[in-house]
């Protein structure tokens, strides 16, 4: 057997690969394309809906509002880049450059998903209206907003520093092969 | 150069991922020790959780729904746990890296069984909602200094009350261990072909 020729036990390996990674494709991009329907019925909704809230003093349907746009934005953005990384899955690429790219996307856009999560849990506990007097209430919300914070980056940071890994053992397999 | 000798970028981009490896594991293992004194404290000091505590377990008995909640309770229990869990086999993942173990099947199998983690969690969470639904609204009344836990990874709420966005993370990241190991094995089986 040739050295470039693929063995016949790898062939069906690629395979079960691109099929399985097909259906997460497609999952990604319908999932993606119902995050941008719904956020341009959010969009529509705002000004019509929910700036007559704003006026009418109810300014929490609003804020609500915008919570949901900018959740919807990133979870648009998470979609399509888990689309994208599947995408090139399902072609067979399993170790590139561009899989650790898009690994590397999903992971900022969590980071930023961990932020936005723990800025709502803020405005929820609401820290700007009232005056909590209690010292003690003030340590125990800020250290539930804290852990929730940790929780929510941590899987972003985790996605970044495997993508990394990835990236490297990849240059290092190159590096070697070059070796004689 | 012989062929089983390390070149030197090589060697110094291995260096580099066990130094940041190491700086992470040790991240990690902090936040689980913040993890575990903050749920001690919640507890300890703000009393118990509180699906236990004393006037949710009357008001249940009054509803004839004591099995519920203590069901309801118990997996409220454990969902701090698997966060440990979660947080421990993170830093046992770092530390396979830092020993230079990039991609093999210890350092998969630790990806898969944090991806696992993710669903059972979810598992947990979503028929712990579901309990709480049966016991009826209004019933139960959580202090807003619990721990929330609630990964906001992906967000699919389709109007129940359950995000199905952490049990698509923890299936994502299973399929991508699964893609790695198999991606290890053709590679194996590409050498191996002369």
């Amino acid at each position: 057997m040739n050295a470039d020729e693929i063995s016949p036990k790898t062939n069906p390996r690629l395979k079960r690969i691109q099929k399985i990674s097909a259906y997460f494709r497609t999952l990604f991009f319908v999932s993606a394309l119902l995050f941008v329907v719904i956020g341009v019925v959010e969009i529509i909704e705002l000004p019509i809906l929910h700036i007559s809230d704003l006026a009418h003093s109810n300014p929490s349907r609003f804020r609500d509002a915008i919570f949901m746009g900018v959740s919807i934005i990133c979870w648009t953005a998470e979609t399509w880049f888990a689309y994208k990384l599947f995408f090139f899955y399902a072609r067979g690429d399993l170790f590139t450059p561009e899989i650790v790219r898009y690994l590397r996307r999903i992971g900022y856009v969590s980071i930023l998903i961990g932020f936005w999560s723990a800025f709502k849990l803020y405005f929820l506990f609401g820290f700007l209206g009232d005056n909590p007097s209690a010292a003690g209430a003030i340590a125990a919300k800020f250290g539930v907003i804290l852990v929730q914070l940790v929780f929510s980056i941590v899987p972003g940071f985790v996605t970044i520093f495997i993508a990394w890994v990835m990236d490297e053992g990849r240059k290092i397999q190159e590096e070697q092969e070059l070796t004689v | 150069m012989n062929a089983k000798e390390i070149s030197p970028k090589v060697n110094a981009r291995l260096n580099r991922i066990k130094i940041v490896s190491r700086i992470a594991r040790l991240l990690v293992i902090g936040f689980l020790l913040f993890t575990i004194w903050f749920l001690l404290r919640v507890w300890i000091f703000q009393g118990t959780p509180v699906l236990f505590d004393k006037f949710n377990a009357a008001s249940a008995k009054a509803a004839h729904q004591y099995p519920l909640f203590l069901c309801a309770g118990i997996l409220s229990l454990f969902t701090p746990l698997i966060l440990c869990v979660w947080y421990w086999k993170l830093a046992q993942l770092f530390h396979y890296y830092e020993r230079g173990l990039i991609f093999t099947v210890k350092t998969i199998r630790c990806i898969k069984f944090l991806g696992l983690l993710c669903v059972i969690n979810w598992t947990l969470v979503s028929t712990r909602h579901l309990l709480l639904q049966e016991t009826g609204p209004g019933l139960f009344q959580p202090s807003p200094s619990q721990p929330i836990y609630r990964m906001e990874f992906f967000s699919f709420d389709f109007g129940w009350g359950i995000d199905f966005g952490p049990l698509l993370a923890g299936a994502i990241i299973v399929v991508i261990a699964w893609i790695m190991d198999e991606g290890r094995k053709i590679q194996e089986e590409q050498e191996l072909t002369v």
